[in-house]
């Protein structure tokens, strides 16, 4: 589902990442290990085609995203992608319901569907009855839990975690293991980057690849 | 657009209103006075364009050395044997300055009997048809002048040797006669006559009509021939006097105001290009969740466009209320001729306001849309750093 081919990416003179070669199953688990700088983020955000490789293939669902024009990526990201950020990032300001709209607003919904859509999301990770609720007033844990909702709005095909346990408790990150553990269940791809051993506990894990220095050292 | 995505934009606007009300604030006072400016124009120029329409089409004076000196009343019949004349009628009307005060007076003289003439008496009030010759009939802005200056019904006028004529107020024109109303006072023909000094065989100039309008540059011709010692002025002349000197006042405002636009439109790409981090992450998520460079260019377009539209309709309401109701204070003296404000009708030049609208949207909302396209080609994850 997911092939990487012989992926170099570096910015001037700085190698991210260094002919890296990926194959990742459907429906699979993957952690992708290592410290902080050694290329993790960077490796998502090239699946998640935030960034074009510098070199290689990345072929996804048998699109080659690294050539597609904004447009296409666009797309393939709102269609079958869902990324969660080490950072939230959400709009303090509006409550959850709004942040959750904000990915199927392009889509020429109804408000009928999209309400159905934002509940569903929520209700998987168990946040529905905090809708209408300000971000701003929520736990870290609860808005990691946004944060995956608006990932999964879209029924995505594709997981994209980074660190997403570096801003949480251990209840909390107890509860993320829960979500992950649940989400398999959905046939969805998840791969996440992170240095957290807590990841070991999950129920299963499909593929460790460790990075180090922008190269896999070992998987 | 669904209803979603105009909430998002709505709740957008909303959460940058510190970063949108000071740019609303500005633009609308920008444009509150560059459409003031326009709406006293287009009012007063089509006020003064309206009168002049109803004016004779020729209006002919004698010069005599390269000055314009009385006109000999033998001349209105000479006139009417042109074929072509329709109508000649003999004008009294004159400057009349009040030495104690300064204030100059329009001196009309009306002959209740001559029809033509007679028009300026259908807007005094009541219906008056008689004006004897102890009688004046005032603008408001005169009858204001006298109630606090002197006795509120009569005034003495001095004739040119010295003597002495005491006219009653009987009446003030409507408030709502046009801007050549100000300071004018109507008096019977001959009154007028000895106030200014002018004989029972001369006028200040005599007016014509000439029903034809292919036959006006012959007449014209044809007049200047016969009376070499003559000055005409026709319609078309005074029409376009008026629309140069409006387009002449309101264009160097307008031109001044572009000026200041221009640099509100560079204050407001400086003020929308310092993006702050907060600005950055919001496009960052995004892209992140699937919008396109073009999807979030159109969704700033929307949010850029609802702030410019509501600034520029409150503006124009502004000012109409500005213009229209509370006759233009402290802008009018722009355009005034003499001591008195004249009263503004309502008149809206639709092409104008659209002008307005363009000039303002366009910088207004490339100042937004650059700066955000330039952090949109960044990629999400660079932003979202």
């Amino acid at each position: 589902m997911i092939k990487l081919t012989n992926i170099t990416k570096y910015y001037d003179d700085f190698y991210a990442l260094k002919n890296i070669n990926i194959d990742i199953k459907a429906d699979s688990l993957t952690l992708l290990k290592g410290i902080s700088g050694s290329g993790k983020s960077t490796l998502l955000s090239l699946l998640a085609g935030f960034i074009k490789p510098s070199e290689g293939k990345i072929v996804i669902d048998s699109i080659n995203i690294a050539k597609t024009p904004d447009l296409h990526t666009s797309k393939f990201r709102r269609n079958i992608i869902g990324f969660v950020h080490q950072n939230f990032y959400l709009f303090n300001e509006l409550n959850v319901y709004e942040n959750i709209m904000i990915a199927l607003l392009n889509q020429n919904m109804g408000n009928k569907i999209i309400t159905i859509k934002i509940v569903d999301a929520l209700k998987s990770v168990d946040m529905d009855k905090y809708l209408n609720q300000k971000v701003s007033t929520l736990s870290g844990g609860q808005k990691q839990r946004v944060t995956i909702a608006r990932a999964l709005v879209n029924s995505p095909k594709i997981l994209l975690f980074d660190e997403p346990s570096a801003n949480l408790d251990y209840h909390n990150k107890m509860l993320l293991l829960n979500i992950i553990n649940k989400l398999r269940q959905n046939n969805t791809t998840i791969i996440i980057a992170t240095h957290d051993e807590i990841f070991n506990k999950l129920d299963t894990i499909d593929n460790i690849i460790h990075i180090d220095k922008g190269t896999i050292i070992d998987r | 657009m669904n209803k979603a995505t105009f909430r998002f934009i709505i709740l957008l606007i909303i959460k940058h209103k510190s970063k949108h009300i000071s740019i609303f604030i500005i633009s609308t006072l920008f444009l509150t006075l560059l459409s003031s400016i326009l709406f006293i124009s287009s009012s007063l120029k089509s006020d003064e364009l309206k009168i002049i329409d109803e004016q004779f089409d020729f209006v002919i004076q004698k010069e005599y050395g390269g000055n314009i000196v009385n006109t000999p009343i033998s001349w209105v019949d000479q006139l009417l044997d042109i074929d072509g004349i329709g109508e000649s009628v003999a004008r009294v009307y004159g400057r009349y300055v009040d030495k104690v005060s300064s204030k100059v007076f329009l001196i009309i003289g009306v002959d209740i009997y001559e029809k033509s003439i007679s028009k300026y008496l259908e807007q005094i009030p009541n219906n008056m048809v008689e004006l004897n010759t102890n009688e004046m009939v005032v603008s408001p802005n005169i009858a204001t002048f006298l109630k606090h200056n002197y006795y509120n019904n009569t005034f003495t006028f001095y004739t040119p040797t010295n003597q002495p004529i005491e006219l009653k107020n009987i009446a003030t024109l409507s408030k709502s006669t046009n801007i050549l109303s100000a300071n004018m006072i109507i008096v019977d023909i001959d009154t007028a006559r000895t106030i200014l000094g002018i004989s029972k065989l001369e006028s200040t100039d005599i007016v014509i009509n000439i029903p034809n309008q292919l036959e006006q540059d012959f007449i014209k011709n044809l007049l200047i021939l016969n009376y070499n010692s003559i000055n005409i002025i026709t319609k078309d002349d005074i029409k376009k006097s008026i629309i140069g000197f409006y387009n002449l006042k309101s264009g160097i405002f307008i031109i001044l105001l572009l000026i200041s636009i221009f640099t509100f439109a560079l204050i407001l790409f400086q003020r929308y290009s310092m993006i702050n981090s907060s600005d950055k992450i919001e496009i960052g998520i995004l892209r992140s969740v699937g919008w396109s460079i073009q999807e979030v260019m159109v969704l700033k377009l929307f949010e850029s466009l609802i702030v410019a539209t509501f600034a520029m309709m409150s503006a124009f309401l502004l000012s109409y209320f500005y213009v229209f109701y509370l006759n233009a204070p402290l802008l009018i003296q722009i355009f005034k001729f003499g001591a008195n404000n004249p009263f503004l009708t309502p008149t809206i030049n639709i092409s104008e306001l659209v002008s307005i609208g363009i000039f303002f949207i366009i910088p207004y909302i490339l100042s937004i849309l650059i700066p955000t396209y330039k952090l949109s080609i960044i990629e999400p994850s660079e932003v979202l750093r």
